[in-house]
């Protein structure tokens, strides 16, 4: 049985301006042990998806759908059971570390009372098993961080004891939002080496938010990219990097600025970024999307499974070969600009 | 480091000291550990580092939120006092403004987005009324936000959109340079690589001074000519980004660069150290 289900989520907001769709229907699963990445522009409803699941949307929200933790519909539990649910089986790493600490508790009584709260365990095995945690998230003076509060450590310091937090409880899922942008780049490789372990040892599933779609191939069994509200692709590593199938995805793999070259102008995606509640038929995605076909402005494409790969865009099957090709880094391991290949030329001699 | 009338910033001997916890348990972090830094006029300088080397504490020293123990900032050629007044951080905002790493903690969540650029716009520039309002929605439109934004609050938007908002408002102050704390870390790589075209063009049209706090070596590549690599609040390297990332030097510069995920990368246990520490 999956460990969490998200069947068909929709999300809408009450505003003076009249009820604003956040999430247009978002379905995807999760197995045991299974980690799927949730890529998606800025605003495109990553976090909210995350909320619906510990149900902490913001207060009016009408959430319609089904999110199913292993078989159990978490949007109709009872405030009991959603209380023990939130403590010993989901864990989640917010997006803003500091908001996630009461900043006049020092760490040692965030981490110390959070572990007697969920599995009752003594002030003594509880403080010696939150130092043996701070140590494996790499924090070097144990003694020093228990005694700190919020404001006496660095950011990247404070999402280590959320994550030493979130782990503590072996919980079955992690909801994990961006947990290592605050963080070295060697930090986040031991952090994601300790959530790793998590996973094989404890089955623990992870939907994990992330910007860098490197991480995210390396750490994910799969990926979903998420566009204005819904999910527009869901692929594995490979598959995406190789042959991405949705104009968006592969838009966005070409934006990534390269560790090896600079380039003059970074790629960018032509328009605006729009909201879920700003689209009215037809392809979100079609305003901004170079290969959009006159039809993609009236029909609304649907997710479609098929051989393998799961994708929304009407064009889907055509486009294959053009979207398919690693970008000009990924090939050579090297220098090089990402993919320019004069796609806008393209598409005017096409259209 | 020379002393010239191009440098916009000239640190020298910096020094910070923490105090952290009390009686046994008392500590003394060194956040920053004797650093001097020159920053030429008009350039770009990124900053990279182990978490907790003291990136932000020396921002925050620049900005003068915090003040220093020791050493000397020279800031567009006055010096800068070690407790400034409030009087002199005013004026001091007109040359030098941060945006921080943590958006949610700069924005006042009371106050509209359109609220928060116009305060800035008529603080530095006196602009206000229907130039403030054409102002706060170009801006917006530059860091790809959408008009409707200007009305909502800090708690309605997700955190690259208060990221954003944090990059249009200080813009708004057009200071001579712009201290960039992880400010575009919370953002997907195409709205990055959108404010980041704009950085540079701005810094081209009106030559700025960015310091580029920084994780993310693709970004360092992409925007700055040069990189100091920070470690237990001191400068371990420092050189052009292509010698830098291309020839490291440092031990901990050859760690970093081969821990950035890339294809066939893989999340790995080793040991990291914080701030220098010694019990007070
Ligand atoms: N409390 C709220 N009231 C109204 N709108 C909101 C609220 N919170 C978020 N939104 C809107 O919902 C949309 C989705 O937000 P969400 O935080 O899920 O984005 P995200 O995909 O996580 O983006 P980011 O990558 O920037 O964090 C955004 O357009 C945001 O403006
Ligand atoms: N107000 C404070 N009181 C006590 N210690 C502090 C305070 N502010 C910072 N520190 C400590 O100083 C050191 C440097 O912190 P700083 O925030 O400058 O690091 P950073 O390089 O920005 O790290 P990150 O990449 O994680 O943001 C850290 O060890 C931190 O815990
Ligand atoms: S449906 Fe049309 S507009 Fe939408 S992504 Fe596919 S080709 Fe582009
Ligand atoms: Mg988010
Ligand atoms: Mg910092």
């Amino acid at each position: 049985m999956n460990v969490l289900e998200l069947d068909d989520v929709r999300l809408d907001l009450p505003s003076k301006h009249g009820d604003r769709t956040l999430l247009r229907g978002v379905s995807l699963s999760l197995a045991p042990g299974e980690a799927l990445g949730l890529v998606g522009e800025s605003g495109s409803g990553k976090s909210m998806t995350l909320r619906t699941v510990l149900r902490t949307e913001p207060a009016g929200a009408r959430v319609t759908g089904r999110v199913l933790l292993d078989g159990r519909d978490v949007r109709t539990l009872g405030a009991a059971d959603l209380r023990r649910v939130r403590a010993d089986a989901i864990a989640m790493i917010s997006q803003n570390p500091r908001a996630a600490l009461n900043p006049v508790l020092r760490v040692a009584r965030f981490l110390v009372e959070g572990l007697c709260d969920a599995r009752g365990e003594s002030r003594e095995a509880a403080t010696r098993r939150a130092r043996d945690l701070l140590a494996q998230v790499g924090i070097a003076d144990v003694d020093r961080c228990m005694a700190s509060y919020p404001h006496q450590l660095s950011g990247g310091m404070l999402q280590r004891v959320v994550i030493a937090a979130a782990v503590a409880s072996a919980p079955r899922l992690l909801l994990a939002d961006e947990p290592t942008t605050a963080l070295d780049v060697t930090t986040q490789s031991e952090v994601m080496a300790i959530l790793d372990g998590q996973r094989r040892e404890h089955g623990m599933a992870m939907l994990f938010v992330t910007h860098d779609l490197e991480l995210a191939s390396a750490v994910c069994d799969r990926i979903a990219v998420l566009y204005a509200g819904e999910i527009v692709e869901i692929a594995t590593p490979a598959q995406l990097h190789a042959a991405p199938r949705h104009p968006y995805t592969r838009l966005l793999l070409d934006s990534r600025p390269n560790i090896a070259a600079r380039v003059p102008a970074l790629p960018v995606i032509p328009g605006r970024p729009i909201a879920a509640y700003e689209v009215e038929g037809g392809c979100a995605f079609a305003a901004r999307c170079p290969w959009a076909a006159p039809r993609c402005e009236r029909e609304e494409p649907a997710l479609v499974h098929d051989a393998g790969r799961t994708t929304r865009c009407l064009r889907a099957g055509e486009l294959a070969d053009e979207l398919a090709g690693a970008p000009a880094d990924d090939a050579a391991g090297v220098s090089g600009a990402p993919a320019e290949t004069g796609r806008d030329g393209e598409t005017e001699a096409r259209a | 480091m020379s002393t010239t009338a191009e440098n916009v910033i000239e640190i020298s001997g910096l020094s910070k000291q923490f105090a952290v916890g009390r009686g046994k348990r008392r500590r003394t972090v060194h956040a920053l550990d004797d650093v001097s830094l020159a920053v030429a006029d008009g350039s770009c300088l990124a900053v990279v580092g182990e978490s907790g080397s003291g990136k932000t504490t020396l921002a925050r020293i620049l900005v003068g939120l915090e003040s220093a123990d020791g050493g000397e900032v020279v800031l567009a050629g006055r010096p800068v006092a070690r407790r400034p007044r409030r009087a002199e951080r005013r004026a001091r905002a007109r040359d030098i403004q941060m945006v921080f790493q943590d958006p949610n903690g700069s924005l006042n969540r009371r106050r509209t987005v359109e609220a928060a650029i116009k305060e800035v716009l008529a603080a530095h520039h006196r602009v206000t009324g229907d130039e403030a309002r054409r102002r706060v929605g170009e801006l917006l439109d530059q860091v790809g936000l959408r008009p409707a934004h200007a009305r909502a609050l800090p708690g309605e938007l997700s955190g690259g959109q208060q990221q954003r908002v944090a990059i249009a408002r200080a813009l708004a102050a057009e200071p001579r340079v712009l201290v960039l704390d992880e400010a575009v870390a919370a953002l997907d790589v195409s709205v990055q690589a959108q404010v980041l075209n704009l950085l540079a063009e701005i810094r081209q049209a009106r030559r700025l001074t960015y310091l580029f706090i920084t994780h993310d070596l693709s970004v360092v590549r992409q925007v700055s000519e040069e990189v100091v690599v920070m470690r237990q609040g001191r400068i371990v390297e420092r050189g052009s980004t292509d010698e830098v990332l291309d020839r490291p030097r440092h031990a901990y510069t050859v760690l970093l660069r081969d821990s950035a995920p890339r294809p066939g990368w893989r999340p790995r246990l080793s040991t990291g150290a914080d701030a220098r520490e010694v019990e007070a």
